[in-house]
């Protein structure tokens, strides 16, 4: 149950990664692998500034900031000189790993013994319901600082869907949509679709390092190297959620994110927990994510097929 | 219709979490199984929202006391009774004198307690005449009875009940008579005053006769005595001596050891703490445990319970310590059984192991880890299961790892890299946690300092042989005074690295200078630069990056002609001249016997970060020739 409880909260801290791929990915169609380097970089700056005493709820948003204009390089890059999207990211991201370490000063800052968000909320916990405190769910034991803290991350993420749907609703946000639907329509219109761009990519980096600045504060630590084979889970994510709420809508699509980054946090973790032999982890996981992928496919077609039987009849 | 696709998206999810929790299924009962295997009856345990106080007395601050002081409290947490929280205690101790002892009872009768803590045995005849108010629980005694606590274990005192712990003597004897050759007398010491030690020597001689041993017994009835009583005992042709528990022998413990060393007659004892001071072994027994058996005791007398119902318990888990130098020295061999004296053995441990990243080095701290653990005795299936979690270079596998790893019961958690430990610690406080391939565990945030650190970890540091190389320097060039290195400001392990080397420099009367190098580019130039400033050999550190530069600070180094010294074994292919690099098979096998201890008792905030043990050494000698360099032949035997 523990595991359940903690493998959710990764997955919604984890879905602030994949909303940030979502609107790069989806929304732009643009393949933006500054991600891996500004995963990196928002825990590198959060992690800094909270060690330098900075409150950690500011310490985040100046993460955000930071991983805004790391995306709007990359955007100014690909729209600025026509470099493939691909290759601004690579730029970026690789100029990012530098950028990292001089943020942090050395390639690891523990934040054990620091205050983070996360511990506001079991100081919290410890006020409402007592330090150390277990409670019975189901039959398992579950401390209730994990419970609270999955209904703080669960509060946190709805608020940000909710902040990105009524972006996009907004005349500004319509015309970022409209920028990657067809281009040639928005310029019409009198859409500067260059500034769309890197507003949306620096969007997006800017969820992606505050995925990253959570993540380092849940963990306890910023490490140089944990923005690694970060975008490939988040595109998972997107598309396993897209999969399985088939639908187009901004709303659902939005839905679909967070339910796919959850969802694949808990395929890895039905995969450790049947404790495996860890050499076959990733393919393991691979295999799962393929078989939530085809599956709602194929549910609807034997859902067709009956309902056809059932005409005949 | 809409809804039904955010509908589709919960059922999935409910689905596959449904799955997570039957795979889940056996921890639900695993957990409360293990809290009840510990101890606990329902009355044991802490009622919600009350607030006790405790009285605790002993004789005198020593190592015994202490651990089974933190014995006590640990158990106490266990049943919810958690120190400084809903449990307050006031201590008091005798300093080691009889005439203290009842005033301070007296003393702590008369505070507004719950219970009194009694530890060791005369404190038990005395709380037993002085204290009228208060039930009283005991500990530490190895002869509670003949202290006066009563008839027998349940026909006791109404007011007193607790552990007793009489010393393993016919294991002692055994232990003994295997392991030294040829015995045939036994000698003792012992005040003939003290209750305790009465019994326990009554009981060895009967113990010794049944088997064809003589026990030759001398007495001492004050300290000053002592010293005569062990020359005569000497003199009397014994092959070894024993010594109980006896207080008075004790305070003059190191006379016995001198007169024993001289005669050279091996020195057996019970008490585990006094080996190191020059026994040859002790066959003794877990205060720890004891301690946290005493904690139940504590916590039904607390919830009301009278000592009158509570009978009286014998509670000895035994520990036998040696001292191998000491064993050589007297050219004594002990039996395989002993030197891996497995209690160890049968009690099915659950172990993890958790990897960061698949890469040499953690992969040869596997190795050593699981070859450590079958050389302590342990097999793999019967004694206990290692399982092995990797998150293949991935953070948020590595989160999960963590829950995953939390979510279940283990005996002890074993991590590799530092990302590994920060996360696992940050999730597991209740399980001790044994880590190790983390070059300084300080910067880490794991501690304060090696010995002031989490609670519920320790571990060991795979930080370069700095003190190793500057040695290595001085017998290779006779009469150096300084050296030189590159370190890189950005990195705060190379600055660490950079201290820790002019410290070591320092204490062997070296100079060390050291240059800065932001960037590759600038690590040509600062080599130039060192090199011009007559240092006369390069110990370079290692840091990312001048270790992916070394190949150009080596050239630099040969020409201008100044032998280059490495912290990478690698680099020794490149030119250097020898390296001395952290072997990470002993990581491995270093954090096993750190698991050890813990799995005997000691609990991992008392046992400090310690560096890998055996740093591998790889030298180079076509390098050596070229710089006319000879190294002492202890150097280059090696491998």
């Amino acid at each position: 149950m523990a595991l359940l409880i903690g493998s959710i909260t990764i997955g919604l801290i984890l879905a602030l990664l994949a909303l940030g791929i979502f609107i790069s990915f989806r929304i732009f169609d643009f393949p933006d692998i500054t991600a891996e380097g500004s995963f990196t970089f928002g825990a590198a700056t959060g992690a800094a500034l909270i060690v330098a005493g900075v409150n950690p709820l500011l310490a985040s948003l100046i993460a955000f900031l930071a991983g805004m204009a790391a995306g709007a390089i990359t955007g100014l890059i690909h729209t600025r000189f026509k470099i493939n999207p691909l290759l601004a990211g690579i730029l970026v991201m690789t100029a990012l790993y530098s950028v990292n370490l001089h943020v942090m000063g050395k390639s690891n800052i523990p934040l054990l013994n620091e205050t983070t968000v996360f511990t506001w909320v079991d100081n919290f916990s410890a006020w409402i319901s007592g330090a150390d405190t277990k409670t019975n769910l189901l039959g398992w034991q579950v401390a209730v600082k994990d419970l609270w803290l999955l209904l703080f991350c669960l509060i946190t993420i709805l608020s940000f869907c909710y902040l990105l749907w009524w972006f996009f609703k907004t005349n500004i946000g319509t015309a970022m949509r409209a920028t990657g639907d067809n281009d040639q329509m928005i310029r019409a219109l009198g859409v500067n679709t260059n500034s769309m761009i890197i507003l949306g990519i620096a969007l997006s980096n800017g969820f992606i390092a505050l995925a990253g600045a959570m993540l380092a504060q849940y963990q306890g630590f910023a490490d140089v190297q944990m923005g690694i084979g970060m975008m490939v889970w988040g595109l998972a994510s997107v598309i396993i959620g897209e999969a399985i709420i088939n639908d187009n809508s901004l709303g659902f699509v939005i839905a679909g994110a967070v339910v796919g980054s959850v969802l694949f946090r808990l395929l890895v973790a039905i995969a450790l927990r049947w404790g495996l032999n860890p050499n076959d982890l990733k393919i393991i996981t691979a295999l799962f994510v393929f078989i939530a992928l085809i599956l709602p496919g194929i549910m609807k077609n034997k859902r067709k097929r009956n309902l056809k039987s059932t005409a005949h009849a | 219709m809409k809804i039904r696709k955010i509908i589709n998206g919960f059922l999935a999810l409910l689905f596959t979490a449904a799955i997570l929790l039957v795979s889940d299924l056996e921890n639900r009962k695993d957990k409360s199984e293990t809290n009840s295997k510990r101890m606990v009856a329902s009355g044991m345990r802490a009622i919600p929202g009350r607030n006790y106080k405790i009285g605790l007395t002993y004789f005198a601050p020593e190592k015994a006391f202490d651990r089974a002081e933190q014995g006590i409290w640990d158990g106490l947490k266990d049943l919810g009774f958690v120190k400084d929280s809903n449990i307050t205690c006031i201590s008091q101790h005798a300093n080691g004198e009889m005439a203290n002892l009842q005033p301070i009872h007296l003393n702590m009768d008369n505070q507004d307690i719950d219970l009194i803590v009694v530890t060791s045995t005369p404190a038990v005849t005395a709380a037993l005449s002085v204290v009228k108010n208060h039930p009283i629980v005991f500990s530490l005694s190895y002869t509670p009875l003949e202290a006066g606590a009563g008839k027998s274990f349940t026909d006791h005192r109404p007011n007193i009940t607790g552990v007793g712990s009489f010393p393993p003597v016919e294991k002692t004897i055994d232990f003994i008579v295997e392991s030294i050759p040829n015995v045939k007398r036994i000698g003792t010491l012992y005040n003939s005053s003290e209750a305790n030690s009465v019994k326990v020597i009554g009981d060895g001689r009967k113990y010794c006769e049944s088997i064809g041993i003589e026990l030759v017994e001398n007495t001492a009835i004050n300290t000053n005595e002592v010293y005569q009583a062990i020359s005569a005992l000497c003199m009397r042709n014994v092959d070894a001596i024993w010594i109980t528990g006896d207080n008075t022998a004790f305070q003059a413990f190191s006379g016995i050891v001198k007169v024993c060393h001289e005669n050279k007659v091996p020195l057996v004892i019970n008490d585990i703490d006094f080996v190191d001071d020059g026994a040859l072994a002790a066959v003794g027994i877990s205060w720890y445990k004891t301690g946290y058996r005493t904690a139940s005791y504590v916590a039904r007398v607390l919830n009301g319970e009278s000592p009158a119902d509570i009978p009286i318990e014998n509670y000895v888990d035994e520990i036998i310590r040696l001292n191998t130098d000491y064993a050589k020295e007297l050219g004594i061999q002990f039996p395989d059984k002993y030197l891996h004296h497995n209690k160890l053995k049968g009690n099915n441990y659950k172990f993890c192991l958790a990897h960061y990243v698949d890469s040499p080095n953690s992969e040869n701290a596997e190795h050593g880890l699981r070859d450590e653990l079958k050389r302590i005795g342990l097999i793999e299936g019967e004694d206990f299961t290692l399982k092995v979690f990797n998150a293949q270079g991935d953070i948020s596998t590595l989160n999960s790892i963590a829950e995953a790893i939390s979510s279940d019961r283990w005996d002890i958690v074993f991590t590799t890299s530092t990302p590994t430990i920060q996360s696992i610690s940050k999730k597991i406080t209740d399980t001790p946690i044994v880590f190790t391939n983390v070059g300084d565990p300080l910067i880490a945030g794991l501690g304060d300092s090696f010995d002031n650190h989490m609670n519920h970890l320790t571990g060991i540091s795979t930080l370069s042989d700095f003190e190793g190389m500057v040695k290595l320097v001085k017998e290779a060039i006779p009469g150096i005074k300084t050296i030189g290195t590159i370190y890189t400001p950005g990195e705060v392990n190379s600055v660490s690295y950079n201290d820790h080397l002019k410290i070591e420099a320092e204490k062997y009367g070296l100079k060390l200078i050291s240059v800065p190098a932001n960037s590759a580019t600038e690590v040509a130039d600062a080599a130039l630069s060192i090199a011009n400033q007559g240092i006369e050999a390069f110990t370079q550190i290692s840091d990312n990056l001048t270790a992916s530069c070394g190949a150009s600070i080596i050239k630099t180094a040969y020409n201008s002609k100044i032998p280059y010294f490495a912290f990478i074994s690698k680099q020794t292919d490149q030119g250097a001249i020898a390296s001395i690099a952290r072997d990470y098979y002993f990581a491995g096998v270093d954090a096993v016997n750190m698991a050890k201890e813990i799995l005997e008792g000691t609990s991992p905030a008392n046992i400090p970060f310690r560096y890998v043990t055996k740093s591998s050494l790889k030298v180079n000698t076509e390098a050596m020739e070229y710089f006319n360099i000879q190294l002492p032949e202890k150097y280059t035997q090696k491998e």
